[in-house]
């Protein structure tokens, strides 16, 4: 095995760096903000499509009553999509019940097993915290933790 | 009173890359980006289009990229770019952003050579710091036979003890015994309290 070689090298992001001229932290964050803002109708639209999806999938998976790595793969990525976008849009909650149900589908791969009950009080929770304002805020954390515990359950 | 300035961040001149794998979560990332100034912003949905960039000869100040392609494909991406020797861009501060992440993909995300992993939902809140943490980033680039970035310890503790340690500049963290006299009180004054100097 050869020996490793470390050097110096420029950082060209440095020069970003400047204490005049450019955005302060609070310039940046308001005109970002307000880029976002521009897409919020289209990006709420792909997290509801993707939310259909995961209950279709659902559906399916309820009908066919048996582990399918398929139609779980699909269901683990929608739902990581929707980790990735419901943050951003003031749907936090609804991305950590995502999160929790990437992680079961995820733990039913590893282990190629699978149990519907598990994936339904899932998709009862995106459904509730789809709206989180009808909801009261101690109600979304209840459900929050009690979907971490189901998934994290799975060994 | 004189404060220290608050450090700004002019992206006005900086080209970035983004590679993301669905529109929705790049046209985020995009806007995001423009709100922080960037001009020249290329965007990718696909490993390949990225490539492409890269080998067109734009030099990148900064890459992001998703942890969440198919079959990997995002680690792949930065390890073959960090050992790309006839290529700028393999020196590029290198963002990854990631959902959900399973236990196989951790020690990939740690071992392909990009500067660190961001959790998604990506806010502008969570880049800004982000950027900014990256611009100050100066840890030394390694290249070994099985990793190629930068270096992956954030701080240099040296060796273990009884160890001779693996490169030329590691230092043990056990004192040795002192070999010279030892500095005067006005020496030690003299470097921690320095004077101007009359011309």
């Amino acid at each position: 095995m050869k020996p490793g070689n470390t050097f110096k090298y420029e950082n060209r992001l440095a020069k970003s760096v400047v204490t005049r001229g450019g955005m302060s932290a609070s310039e940046a964050l308001t005109a970002a903000t307000r880029a976002v803002e521009e897409i919020r109708e289209p990006t709420i639209a792909e997290i509801d499509a993707n939310l259909a999806e995961i209950y279709t999938l659902g559906d399916e998976l309820k009908a066919g009553g048996v582990f399918e790595e398929t139609a779980l793969q699909k269901m683990y990525i929608c739902s990581n999509r929707v980790v990735a976008m419901g943050g951003v849009f003031g749907l936090g909650e609804l991305g950590q019940a995502a999160y929790s149900l990437c992680e079961l589908v995820s733990r039913f791969q590893t282990l190629e097993r699978f149990q519907w009950s598990m994936i339904q009080v899932h998709l009862d929770g995106l459904r509730l915290l789809r709206n989180p304002g009808e909801h009261a805020a101690a109600i979304r954390e209840e459900v929050l933790a009690g979907l971490r515990q189901v998934a994290t359950s799975v060994n | 009173m004189t404060g220290k300035a608050e450090a700004r961040l002019n992206l006005s001149k900086a080209t970035v890359l983004l590679l993301q794998n669905n529109q929705a979560e790049l046209d985020i990332l995009g806007q995001v980006f423009i709100g922080f100034g960037v001009k020249a912003i290329r965007k990718c949905l696909t490993v390949g289009e990225a490539e492409d960039c890269i080998r067109s000869g734009v030099v990148f100040d900064l890459l992001v990229v998703d942890c969440d392609m198919p079959g990997h494909a995002g680690f792949d991406f930065v390890m073959r770019l960090r050992r790309m020797e006839d290529s700028e861009n393999r020196l590029a501060p290198i963002m990854l952003v990631s959902g959900h992440t399973v236990p196989s993909s951790i020690a990939r995300a740690r071992d392909c050579g990009a500067n660190f992993v961001v959790a998604k939902p990506i806010t502008p809140k969570t880049m800004f710091d982000r950027v900014m943490w990256l611009a100050r980033e100066e840890r030394q680039f390694v290249v070994t036979d099985t990793y190629a970035g930068p270096d992956r310890r954030h701080k240099t503790f040296g060796p273990p003890a009884g160890t001779k340690g693996r490169r030329h500049d590691d230092v043990s963290a056990k004192l040795g015994k002192a070999v010279g006299p030892d500095m005067s009180q006005s020496d030690i004054d003299a470097m921690f309290n320095p004077k101007k100097a009359s011309l």
